[in-house]
Order: C-alpha cells, then structure tokens, then sequence
C-alpha cells in the first residue's frame, strides 16, 4: 500500500487549501511520457507528429496557427525540425494509458478523502478532502457517480455538524457542487410545458375575444 | 438507484440545511441558499422543503431583505420560484405574505372557467 496522505508524493508547494493543485497530487508515479511538452500538463488527447514527437493536441495546433500566421515555416517545436505535413495521428494507446492512471489516482485520492471525512479529524484535513470531492466533481459527470457511489454524500452531510465554521461552509458548498447535475434538460421541459400552457391560455383568451366582442 | 438530491430528502437532512438560513452570519446563509435552490429543482424535494417549519417563511423573508447581498435575494427568489411547483407551498407562501403565486394560480383557474363556460356559446 502507497503512503496515503495529502501531501504524499509530490510537494504541492503552498500549504493554503485553496491554491491547492490537485493535479500534482499523485498516488502513482507520474510518468514524463503523459506530460505534454508545451503546455507541462497531462495530456488528454496526445497526437503524434510525423517525427514522432507527441504533444496535446489542443497546444499543437495552437503552434502550427502561430507559426502560420506568422509566415513561419512549420517546425516541431521540440526538436525545430522542419515538417512536411501537419497531420496529427492520435496516440490511442498513449492515451488509454493516461485515461487508466488518471482514474486509479481518481480512486485512490477518493479514497483518502472518505478517511478524512469523519469528525476526527484535522480542520485542514477535512477542508481539504472536501475541496477534493468538489474538485473531481467538477471535472466530469462520471467522477460524480463515483462520488456517490463511493457513499460520501452521508459523510459529507454530517460535516454540516462539524464544530468548525469553515468545514461547515464548505460542506454546503461542496453538497451543492454533488447534487447540480444535468437538470438543464429538466428546466427546458418544464419551461416548454409552461410556455405551450400559456399560449394555449392566450389563444383561448383571444378566441373568445373574438367571438364576444361585447 | 437514487438520484443525490433524493437522497438528501431522507432523514433531517433538509431540516439541518434550513437552519443555515437564519444563522447570524451571511456567508453560512449564502451557501444553504444556494445549495437549497439545486435541491428545490426536484419535485420531491421541493415537498420536503415546504414541509419544514418556518422555510418558506425564511425564504419570503429573505427576499424581503435589504440587509441580505443580492446573490442571496436573487437565489432565494428563485427557490421559491422552483418551490410553487408544489399546490401545499404555494398556499404556505400566500400565508406568509407572498400572495402572487396563488393569485396567478386562482387568475389562471377562473379564465380556464371563462373559457370553459364560453365553448357552448361558441359553437352556437
């Protein structure tokens, strides 16, 4: 088992929970492979050039528009080696890889959060946890399935009791940030049924209008 | 499964949020505020606020207020807005001094009457 704490492998650097980078907070090693040469973050989607170099795709094109509308030639800005074409062919294994590490990260971070989340522990751990929850929360839609499913959602509930103001507000915040989910679908319908009922009122308004004009 | 908004309805849940609202400091009734008006998006939920003492009166209240920040006026407006989706807070909201949902309710009742008494005078 893999020393399970916050501030486990990588420094995170400043202490204050709020600039905290969870990013940088890794159970498993992270590998240089998955880090994109420009941007210096995790790649979700790696291309690989014809050289062989491989970046995110979103900062390469970005380079090739740059060079472009600079009158540039088009170079490979890791080796500066001048490239016949700009075709981007998705490392799909690279990537399945990544989507792997990042999801046993995922699990294993949950998992410390739930530890944290009890009464027992340290203000600074339990802030902490629950800024966490609300950080894979907001990064996709699965992530909060995983969220509730893992049974946090009682935990964090009873944070609302917790003797420390700040672990309090943050458990309003962070039960919020679990429950907002695709209600946007919802909304539009029942706005539809509300609208489709009101002109219907209004039509029948007017017909009888027209049909009483006294 | 359950949806998460549903599964805060069990227990006192809801009840320990409410209580959030009428706290003494402003970031505290900020948060439930707006943690209510996600939960009031769901029907069942909805129910389950209204039936807590006192939230709907806190919610008029607050709406009320020149003292509370506009965020928190706009978000408990908007609660209630969600929690008139029920027929019981809507006769609680008139109770407590909001009378413009059951009115456009009660307009609503006695034009569709209008209507309804005008369809054999059309046909003739």
């Amino acid at each position: 088992m893999m020393a399970a704490s916050w501030d486990g492998s990588n420094d995170p650097g400043s202490q204050s929970d709020d600039s905290f980078h969870f990013e940088r907070l890794h159970i498993e090693p992270l590998y240089d492979a998955f880090v994109c040469p420009l941007t210096k973050q995790v790649m979700r989607d790696p291309v690989t050039l014809e050289n062989g170099q491989t970046f995110e795709r979103e900062a390469i094109e970005k380079w090739f528009k740059e060079c472009r509308e600079s009158g540039r030639r088009l170079v490979c800005p890791l080796t500066l080696q001048e490239l016949r074409s700009t075709e981007l062919n998705p490392s799909m294994a690279l990537r399945n890889t990544i989507e792997e590490w990042t999801a046993r990260n995922e699990a294993a971070q949950l998992d410390i959060a739930r530890r944290s989340l009890n009464m027992g522990s340290p203000e600074s751990e339990t802030l902490q946890a629950l800024k966490y929850v609300q950080y894979i929360c907001q990064r996709s839609r699965s992530n909060k399935h995983a969220v509730r499913n893992a049974g946090l959602i009682p935990m964090i509930v009873d944070m609302l009791k917790s003797s420390s103001r700040k672990v309090r507000i943050r458990a309003l915040e962070t039960l919020r940030i679990v429950v907002e989910e695709d209600d946007e679908n919802k909304v539009c319908h029942s706005l539809m049924v509300i609208i489709s009922f009101h002109s219907f009122l209004i039509f029948g308004i007017m017909n009888v209008l027209l049909a009483n004009p006294c | 499964m359950f949806a998460p908004k549903e599964l805060l309805a069990e227990g006192d849940t809801v009840r320990t949020i409410v209580k959030f609202l009428s706290h003494e400091l402003s970031k505290e009734r900020e948060q439930a505020v707006s943690l209510l008006y996600e939960l009031s998006k769901s029907a069942a939920l909805c129910e389950k606020i209204g039936s807590i003492n006192g939230a709907i009166l806190i919610l008029v209240g607050m709406t009320s207020s020149n003292s509370e920040d506009l965020l928190t006026v706009g978000k408990a407006e908007e609660t209630l807005a969600n929690l008139e989706m029920y027929e019981a807070n809507v006769r609680q909201m008139a109770e407590n001094g909001r009378l413009q949902p059951l009115l456009t309710q009660l307009l609503e009742g006695i034009i569709l009457l209008y209507i309804y008494h005008s369809i054999p005078m059309l046909c003739g």
